[in-house]
């Protein structure tokens, strides 16, 4: 098979459109280049000779480089490697090695929903933007290409591993991909309905930060002028009428408009969590996870077990009160899935659900079957360091602003913000601990929302044992333990403990000589 | 150099013996944060010294055109600022001097180690069978000095795991082949193993 695959192949002109969608996102991306026009734009009138022409121009040059790009491109799947040749001035070379691939991933954007056409994007284990984008291709021909590139480079895996079941799990593979195209044994792991996509956008939504970070954007809006718009005046007017200037009845405006703001903002969330996810299905071929939905652009992701290094089991705040977690598996830093948005996520997962998924996932680094039981906290002198420096931050600059700045009035503010600062710094002290089991250690951490991220000391890449001279006297230290998705840290453990569980990992790491990651 | 007893057995041998034999090393019975490491060369806090001092007479320089010419300050002014700064300099100059003294680092049978830090005292241990990439850089001054920088790259992250300034070039380059043979038998082992399960087969 793939005699014709290892000829140099165009895309379909439809690719065109493709590339001219990733041009314009790409142009809108870097907002700053636009700055000007909209400047001049605002300036001159959106209808401005020179408006027009800069704008035609611009997209002209768009779709000009998109055609370009579709008649210079070229790719072939040989050798063990997809090759692929693009550019018109500075020819670009791509030579992706089967088994440097991570993912191959199919997604349908919404404009090529109406032809039936995918986009194939490999991503792979080399540099941050090592990525290959095949786009505008048939669904029957996308489906054989990612066949062919992972059974490859699934090949190419497993005769690095010693693993001898890994091996006869490939000669199946082998056989079952030689017989039919679509013949591998799939099964569903989750599926998700609507409702349970529901709760996932509303448990998931970011309220908290985007009033975090709208505060300060808000205050800086020409307030003047907005009491100047009629409908703003009427809406002042109509609090003044109902509240009278009553305390009571305006705090509950107040919080009946932040409630309000915050349905609206639940509902964007819910709308987008469906839109992407819905209907939600995972299921597990041989030893590669496949994640499928979305209502707008169709989403095939693909991630080998194997390739997992740290799953986390993260429950926002509003998760807590349906007790449901959601699941990411991490990549290799610089590779992620969800590079753009998280893509391979399962929403809305009871422990029981969990507890049901893992131990399906028999390739998988960790051992663990459910989330752990209990956790063991972190010394209190973590929150008594911090509380210390906080109170004597907090005496200085109150201090500073009575006596020499002349400024009583910041005292109170400061008191105020290193309140907040001192409780936040207490719940994370509660939530952080850790649980070791087998060859799993958990880390359970977070502030108001929280987490668990189970780490398979077998991935471990190096572990860095710290201790400061306060720690060193009661015996305590702070373990970092770096993987290839990014390093945790379990501060203030007792040293003998943190010792055990990083000569637990090194002990496994440096007689594994298989690939990691 | 301790290193020396330490060095692992050459390949060949590896390839046939299946019990190994020697001696364990304190390595084996103390944790990797107890074993007594070795420092670096003592020239690297002379090379430390010399770069702060070219910092020093740089930023003072800088300090002192900025607030004199361009901000125009009055002349105590600038002379407290400019004083301050030495004050400064000087203390981290201080630091910097016995950050130098407690560099060390220890090449295992299978990891590298590196203790660094005062007060935030760290030791950290990379794996061989982790090691991704080794890169050896030698900068102007360190150049002067005879001394390279090493740095050990795992996957993932974009900084350094390892970064030991102050080798002795000579050393530093065989330190980096040793490493490199190390990364290079794990990477042989895997081919070996793989086909001798082929083979049973």
């Amino acid at each position: 098979m793939g005699s014709k695959l290892s000829q140099w192949t165009k895309l379909s002109p439809w690719s065109v459109v493709s590339f001219t969608f990733n041009n314009f996102r790409l142009l809108l991306t870097n907002a700053y280049a636009i700055l000007p026009f909209v400047y001049t734009g605002w300036n001159q009138g959106f209808d401005s000779p020179w408006m027009i022409a800069a704008t035609s121009a611009i997209l002209l040059l768009i779709l000009v480089a998109s055609i370009v790009k579709w008649l210079k491109f070229r790719y072939r799947l040989q050798d063990q490697q997809l090759d692929i040749l693009s550019g018109l001035l500075f020819t670009k070379a791509d030579k992706i090695p089967f088994n440097k691939i991570q993912n191959v991933r199919m997604q349908q954007p919404f404009y090529f929903r109406p032809v039936g056409l995918y986009s194939l994007v490999v991503e792979t284990a080399g540099s941050k933007h090592d990525e290959a984008s095949l786009a505008a291709i048939p669904y029957r021909h996308a489906i054989r290409l990612k066949k062919q590139l992972l059974a490859a480079s699934q090949q190419a895996h497993t005769s690095l591993n010693s693993d001898a079941a890994q091996n006869i799990a490939s000669s199946e593979h082998t056989i079952s991909t030689a017989n039919t195209a679509q013949g591998l044994a799939s099964s569903t792991l989750v599926s998700k309905s609507f409702t349970d996509l529901i709760k996932f956008g509303f448990y998931q939504n970011n309220f908290l930060w985007f009033a975090i970070i709208a505060g300060p954007i808000f205050s800086q809006l020409p307030w003047e002028d907005i009491l100047e718009i009629q409908a703003v005046n009427d809406g002042l007017d109509w609090y003044l009428a109902i509240t009278q200037g009553n305390i009571g009845l305006q705090a509950i405006v107040v919080i009946l408009a932040i409630l309000l703001s915050y349905m609206l903002f639940s509902m964007i969330s819910i709308v987008s969590a469906i839109l992407k996810y819905f209907p939600y299905k995972l299921s597990l071929q041989q030893d590669t996870l496949h994640r499928t939905g979305g209502v707008l652009a169709k989403q095939h992701d693909a991630m080998r077990l194997k390739r997992i290094q740290v799953v986390r089991f993260s429950q926002p705040i509003f998760g807590r009160i349906f007790k449901l977690w959601t699941i990411d598996f991490k990549q290799v830093k610089g590779h992620e899935v969800e590079k753009r948005g998280q893509h391979m996520l399962v929403p809305s997962m009871s422990s029981h659900d969990i507890a049901n998924l893992l131990p399906q996932l028999e390739q998988l680094s960790i051992q663990a079957h459910a989330l752990p039981p209990q956790r063991q906290g972190i010394h209190p002198l973590w929150f008594w360091r911090r509380l210390s420096w906080l109170i004597l931050a907090a005496t200085i600059i109150s201090a500073a602003s009575v006596q020499w700045l002349g400024i009583p009035e910041l005292a109170p503010i400061i008191m105020l913000v290193v309140g907040i600062m001192i409780a936040v710094n207490y719940l994370t002290y509660r939530q952080w601990g850790f649980h070791k089991s087998d060859n799993d250690l958990w880390i359970h951490k977070g502030t108001f929302a929280r987490a668990w991220h189970c780490l398979p000391l077998s991935k471990v890449q190096h572990v860095n044992l710290m201790q400061t001279p306060s720690q060193r006297k009661r015996g305590l230290a702070t373990l970092y333990i770096g993987l290839a998705s990014g390093t945790l840290e379990l501060p203030y453990i007792e040293l003998s403990q943190a010792r055990a569980i990083a000569e637990h990992a090194l002990s496994l790491v440096t007689s594994d000589n298989r690939n990691w990651i | 150099m301790t290193s020396d007893n330490q060095r692992p057995p050459q390949r060949n041998e590896q390839a046939t013996a299946q019990v190994d034999h020697t001696i364990l090393s304190t390595r084996q019975w103390q944790g990797f944060d107890q074993v007594q490491l070795t420092p670096v060369d003592p020239r690297y806090s002379s090379a430390l010294a010399l770069e702060h001092l070219f910092l020093a007479i740089v930023v003072l320089t800088i300090a002192t055109l900025v607030t004199m010419v361009i901000l125009g300050l009055p002349t105590m002014l600038v002379l407290s600022i400019v004083s301050g700064l030495f004050i400064m300099l000087i203390i981290t100059g201080f630091v910097r001097q016995a950050q130098s003294k407690r560099l060390a680092f220890g090449v295992c049978q299978h990891e590298l180690l590196l203790q660094k830090g005062i007060i935030w005292q760290q030791r950290i241990s990379l794996p061989y069978t982790r090691l991704q990439h080794v890169s050896l850089s030698q900068g102007p001054i360190e150049r002067r000095f005879q001394l390279s920088t090493l740095k050990c790259f795992s996957a993932g992250s974009g900084s350094a795991e390892i970064d030991l300034p102050g080798l002795e070039k000579s050393q530093a380059e065989q330190l980096r082949q040793h490493l490199l043979t190390q990364a290079g038998l794990v990477a042989d082992n895997v081919d070996t193993e793989s086909e001798g399960i082929t083979d049973g087969q």
